[in-house]
């Protein structure tokens, strides 16, 4: 039983998490006054858009 | 903290704007040696003597009239925003070029600073400039710099402060008596009548109407439609004249006089050229061989073979070492774990689904690495410039090439970025031909999937299949174009002038970050999203159950063949020794039968396994079983989900717990998978409807759902066309 219930438990996780992410893509792409991009994560995204703005550093 | 400045950062394309934005920030924003990275606007912050600066870098431009979506968000920043500072960064050894745009900043009156960059390569040219010179007769500071080493940043930096408090002050160039007689009553009518000066100065608003700036147009004719007619109608008259008398319009005397404007500038002493100027240039020179007609394509040819080949043939040992560290942690895990879902979890969906896409990160960071050879060099460039000429064959503009390449032309891209480099394009009917079919390239997130199916089935020649897909990729690509030029997308091609910037030896820190980042990207997608899809993806193939009776009969048949056998043979097959005596090997091959029909049965049964086999009726005339069809719906969320997809798929119907082989050796294995349906799967795969994130851009960059409706409907059946043509000609063929 207790297999079971961590598999809802990561499965509810899971899929709160893609839904989330989901959801910040689409929120992302559709803004047309966004900066910070698309978030699509994708290895070749070479977009400068694509850069959230946590990882511009301040620096000095 | 002091107060907060708000710098802009413009210039022509390839200037280096990314690269100074990147060494003021700290940021690590992709930089390309090809004009067109920047397609938005991008903001980073730092800090500079106790002040804060936030740091805008704008998109690549020519200049300030409304030609291009780059030149509209360029202007429309600075109006609209009124940065305090704006830094024009110039290529100091393609001054004239980038002073053009220079001298509308000054027309335009926002304050100035003028960032010289790239001096080492001008004095390699050997163009010596003058910035003191060159500051005075501009009336702006002007700072030589070196932007991919810092050199001269600070000093840049505080100049730019030095004229935050500086008001906006518009300076007026000659543009001949005809003109600027006409300039001077528009300008009057302008300031009379109060058209548009909250926003631009009436000077730079005469000039604009004088170019046919649409957006300046419109906005006047919503603002005040009397007075925006009264200045059409001078642009009308002086249009006429100008065309009688001088055969000329406009805007070409205004460009001649802001060159004639320029020139005089430089014959000031401004810019010495140590050598002779008709010198060819060491990129001349290289130029004259990589884009030869002829052997240009086939220099591009081998390039790209090169890479390929360098590519699958380095990576082979350690892809082969990461499938079998996943293969041991899949023992490890069977072994240490008790029977029931989470290890069937950790076993089927994490290490056989994601460890499936990890298990490519070597020839990942390979290919990214030769990718980012090519694109520091410059000769991607060079690539987009001789694919130019067979573009406009196929109804395409010169500009399209680089949103294909950006999307993986080249293998290893991304569509996203490269339906977003479609804004350079100025016709919205080659911009909407070139953002449907960029979707069509290799993209990073196919690679592993293309580099799977290739190692699988076709191991002796993987370079050349790999040269084959893309050469592929780029044909169903054009040709597609060419079928939407001809029927939803009539209309006539613009023309297009190409810069090529110099060839650069790429740097080691810059080929190792370029790389790194990729690569690093690809784990992270791996390790989250990919993860998370296939944990979800792994209860769909396994919930619902069997239901207790069918699983009870499974149970029944085991116990039939165990009770029916001599129980020494029984003790014998069920012993873990390997070999066995026939016999025993025959009870075991009957028990294995029987497990692997349950699986299989179980599979069926389950909610993925439902969806797949609803699809086989039609996705068996393109030679796809029910499993690749769960993968191929999977893919939608991302391309990389196709192999944890059948990772997972795969994984849960193998029924020996010790035989943990790969992906590549299961598909083999598998009686449904052939040389045929692997050309198939690749072909579907390469063409069928682009990932969601992908589709959302499409609805983004063409204004409306419908277009993204529309990719996806019309990819996913031009790419099931194609898929079933191969299987069913090549199934026939043998």
């Amino acid at each position: 039983m207790w297999q079971y219930l961590t598999v809802i438990v990561i499965l509810v996780l899971c899929l709160f998490l893609i839904g989330r992410k989901i959801h910040r893509q689409f929120k992302l792409a559709t803004d047309t006054r966004n900066k910070t991009g698309c978030g699509c994560d994708c290895s070749g995204c070479s977009s400068p858009a694509c850069t959230p703005e946590h990882q511009i550093k301040k620096v000095k | 903290m002091n107060q907060t400045i708000r710098m802009a950062l413009a210039g022509n394309p390839n200037a280096g704007k990314t690269t100074l934005f990147n060494t003021l920030t700290g940021a690590r924003q992709h930089v390309g040696n090809y004009p067109g990275i920047t397609v938005e606007y991008k903001e980073g912050v730092f800090t500079h003597q106790n002040r804060e600066i936030i740091l805008t870098d704008l998109p690549g431009t020519y200049s300030l009239t409304a030609y291009s979506v780059e030149e509209v968000v360029t202007r429309d920043y600075l109006v609209n925003e009124r940065p305090q500072v704006v830094i024009d960064i110039v290529d100091a050894s393609n001054l004239e070029r980038n002073l053009y745009l220079t001298v509308q900043f000054l027309e335009l009156g926002c304050p100035l600073v003028v960032a010289l960059n790239m001096i080492d390569v001008a004095k390699d040219r050997g163009i010596v400039v003058n910035p003191e010179k060159l500051s005075a007769l501009l009336g702006a500071p002007v700072v030589p710099i070196i932007a991919r080493n810092g050199q001269g940043t600070q000093t840049l930096v505080e100049q730019a402060i030095s004229q935050i408090d500086r008001q906006w002050h518009p300076r007026d160039i000659s543009y001949g008596e005809d003109l600027d007689a006409v300039i001077m009553d528009m300008i009057a009518l302008v300031t009379n009548q109060n058209l548009l000066t909250s926003t631009y100065p009436p000077r730079f608003t005469a000039i604009k109407y004088l170019e046919q700036d649409d957006q300046i147009r419109q906005k006047g004719s919503q603002e005040d439609s009397a007075t925006a007619s009264l200045l059409e109608q001078k642009v009308t008259q002086i249009s006429d004249h100008l065309q009688k008398t001088m055969d000329a319009y406009p805007e070409a005397i205004i460009a001649d006089h802001r060159y004639g404007f320029i020139k005089s500038i430089l014959r000031q002493g401004v810019q010495t050229h140590n050598f002779d100027t008709d010198r060819l240039y060491a990129s001349d020179k290289i130029d004259k061989v990589l884009t030869n007609r002829l052997l240009g394509p086939v220099l591009m040819g081998m390039i790209l073979l090169g890479l390929y080949h360098t590519t699958f043939s380095w990576s082979e040992l350690p892809v082969s070492w990461l499938e079998s560290f996943f293969g041991w942690l899949s023992g490890q895990a069977d072994s240490l774990l008790p029977d029931g879902p989470i290890k069937s979890m950790l076993i089927s969906g994490v290490i056989d689904g994601m460890g499936g896409v990890l298990g490519f990160v070597p020839l990942i960071m390979l290919m990214f690495l030769g990718i980012a050879v090519l694109e520091d060099s410059g000769y991607l460039a060079r690539v987009a410039f001789m694919m130019d000429r067979i573009f406009r064959v196929f109804g395409l503009h010169g500009s399209s090439v680089m949103p294909f390449i950006i999307s993986g032309g080249i293998a290893g891209g991304c569509a996203v970025p490269g339906v977003m480099a479609t804004r350079t394009l100025r016709s919205p009917k080659e911009r909407l031909a070139t953002l449907l079919t960029v979707p069509f390239m290799n993209c990073g997130a196919k690679v592993p999937v293309i580099a799977l199916l290739i190692g699988t089935f076709f191991s002796e020649n993987k370079a050349m299949y790999m040269f084959f897909f893309t050469l592929l990729s780029w044909v169903v690509a054009l040709l597609a174009a060419k079928f939407l030029r001809l029927t939803v997308l009539k209309g006539a091609a613009t023309p297009f002038v190409m810069e090529l910037p110099p060839y650069r030896f790429p740097t080691l820190r810059g080929l190792a970050i370029h790389t790194w980042e990729r690569t690093w990207q690809y784990i992270k997608k791996a390790g989250t999203v990919i993860l998370g899809i296939s944990i979800l993806i792994w209860a769909m193939m396994s919930y619902p159950e069997l239901p207790a009776q069918r699983k009870a009969d499974y149970e029944r048949q085991r116990q039939e063949v165990m009770a029916a056998a001599d129980p020494a043979l029984v003790a014998e097959s069920e012993s873990p020794t390997e070999t066995v005596s026939e016999k025993a090997q025959a009870l075991r091959q009957q028990i294995t039968a029987i497990h692997r029909q349950e699986s299989e049965q179980a599979l069926r049964h389950s909610m993925a396994g439902r969806i797949g086999l609803a699809m086989e009726p039609i996705s068996r005339l393109a030679g796809f079983e029910w499993r690749t069809n769960i993968a191929l719906v999977g893919g939608f969320a991302a391309k990389e989900v196709i192999i944890s997809t059948l990772g997972t798929a795969y994984s849960m119907g193998e029924i020996d717990p010790d035989d943990s082989e790969s992906l590549a050796q299961r598909l083999i294995n598998d009686p449904h998978w052939n040389q045929v349906v692997a050309v198939a799967a690749l072909v579907f795969i390469m063409f069928y409807a682009p990932c969601f994130v992908t589709v959302v851009c499409i609805a983004k960059e063409a204004g409306h759902w419908g277009w993204a409706f529309f990719s996806v409907c019309f990819n996913t059946l031009l790419a099931f066309l194609l898929a079933m043509a191969v299987y069913q000609i090549g199934s026939r063929m043998g």
